[in-house]
């Protein structure tokens, strides 16, 4: 089974591997984080470690606490499934992915958050949201959660099965056969704004 | 990443529960429920492990700070945790400290502490939100969208209660600005490829031809370009990076041997782009030291 390697795991190690560490080094280990390593040691060489002595940005601070206030209604009523949410509307997933203008694949691709959360474009997300009855903040929150494996399927592993790097929701719109041309040209329209 | 099969942690999504992880999702309750008759609380130990096996661990001030907050009394840690006055703000715990007990108070059902803490963070983290943006090119609208969609990201991950989770307490700065250089990128990109197609300008733009533009020594090396630390707060975050992979790491703008590591390939870019960056940021950096000078 191919090893998952965590982004945040790899700019740790960096960063513990300590001045010492070759950026050249790690970065032919990790080119698709090539240049998240590239900032880290652009930020240990500038000494930006002083991060925590910024003061407060009032304007930021309000940001903030809008989402936080998101957050927190969406946690006191958790969206448990878009499944779940599709069917309190009385819909199912085919009705769902008709709305959206996309084949029903996506729609359980979205329900098991296999797309890379910042990959979904907002529209979409507003688009589920509007269809399922919750808030964007909800869904953009339920996809930002661990993917999941499919519901009832077995595996016969020696470790627990995990599901692989997420993928890109653009790049799978592009290659997709079953798309219509102008569903696919507004999907990727809505994915650059 | 191998995920150490250990107790102490709850699967966080029922149907995705397998029998080794069930069994052990009840047994560490009880230890749970006994420190909770008491003030004290178990510190709970991280269970991500690196491929070689050897254990993620919390900062040795990070782990004291966790172990003396977890021995004190209910009261007594949430005034550390959730400072009210400006003395106690001027002590506060470290990030990755608050994250640890962020979680904790969420798991042990007390959202409220957990939701407080969660503000405090936002608090902390605004500043250093602010400025890493200002390194961008992007409108003060888009700047907004990134920072909403960075906060919305932060909280997510703060109350998720897997163990994917636990390196925001290991190394929390390192973890919010992956998230945010990547939210940053992405709106940079989509805010180019508009300009580009309304008035064809482009940050990359025609190389320059003036010669002098550019820096007397290409390579002047770590102690040179030292003296300029103080006005790289000027520059882009693209001139920033490519200004220290030339003349910090020593890389090459661009190469044709794959296996070689350059700023274009690093960055995503042409060999112009990089060249065109490197004349800006020069030019800045030339034009602040003139100022410096009067």
């Amino acid at each position: 089974m191919r090893m998952i390697t965590d982004p945040d795991a790899v700019l740790i190690d960096f960063l513990e591997a300590g001045p010492e560490a070759k950026l050249d080094h790690w970065t032919r280990r990790y080119p698709e984080q090539a240049r998240d390593l590239a900032r880290l040691a652009e930020r240990r060489w500038a000494a930006a470690s002083e991060m925590s002595e910024m003061p407060a940005d009032p304007h930021i601070v309000s940001l903030g606490q809008e989402a936080l206030r998101a957050a927190r209604a969406a946690h006191a009523s958790p969206l448990a499934s878009l499944t779940a949410a599709a069917q309190a509307r009385g819909l199912d997933p085919d009705a769902v992915a008709e709305r959206l203008g996309l084949p029903v694949a996506y729609f359980w691709k979205l329900h098991r958050r296999l797309f890379a959360p910042d990959s979904v474009p907002r529209a979409l997300v507003s688009a589920l949201a509007q269809t399922l009855g919750r808030s964007a903040a909800e869904i953009a929150a339920y996809l930002q959660r661990p993917p999941r494996l499919a519901a009832g399927a077995s595996y016969r592993a020696d470790s627990a099965p995990h599901v692989g790097p997420r993928e890109d929701f653009l790049t799978a719109l592009q290659q997709d056969p079953e798309l219509t041309e102008d569903d696919r040209a507004r999907w990727l329209a809505s994915g650059s704004e | 990443m191998r995920l150490r099969h250990d107790l102490g942690k709850t699967c966080g999504d029922g149907e995705n529960c397998f029998s080794g992880y069930r069994d052990h999702c009840a047994v560490d309750t009880m230890a749970d429920s006994m420190s909770s008759l008491s003030d004290s609380w178990r510190v709970r130990p991280l269970v991500r492990v690196r491929k070689d096996g050897t254990p993620y661990s919390r900062e040795p001030e990070v782990e004291a700070q966790v172990r003396r907050l977890s021995s004190m009394g209910k009261r007594a840690r949430r005034e550390q945790l959730v400072p009210q006055s400006e003395r106690r703000r001027r002590e506060a715990a470290r990030e990755e400290t608050l994250v640890y007990f962020l979680r904790e108070y969420a798991r042990r059902g007390d959202t409220e502490t957990a939701w407080e803490i969660a503000d405090w963070l936002v608090q902390r983290v605004a500043g250093h939100v602010r400025r890493e943006l200002a390194r961008w090119r992007l409108t003060p609208d888009a700047a907004d969208d990134c920072a909403r969609d960075l906060f919305a990201t932060l909280l997510a991950a703060l109350f998720d209660d897997s163990p994917a989770g636990e390196f925001w307490e290991v190394r929390f700065w390192v973890c919010l600005d992956r998230r945010l250089w990547n939210l940053a990128e992405k709106r940079q990109q989509t805010l180019d490829s508009e300009w580009r197609r309304s008035d064809g300008s482009d940050e990359d733009g025609d190389e320059g031809t003036d010669p002098l533009s550019r820096l007397p020594d290409p390579r002047p090396g770590p102690a040179a370009l030292t003296e300029y630390k103080d006005a790289l707060n000027l520059l882009t975050e693209t001139e920033r990076l490519a200004l220290y992979l030339r003349h910090i790491e020593g890389w090459p703008e661009e190469t044709a041997d794959p296996n070689l590591p350059s700023i274009a390939g690093a960055l995503g870019v042409t060999g112009r782009s990089v060249r065109n960056y490197l004349r800006r940021a020069e030019a800045k950096l030339r034009a602040w030291q003139q100022a410096d000078l009067k």
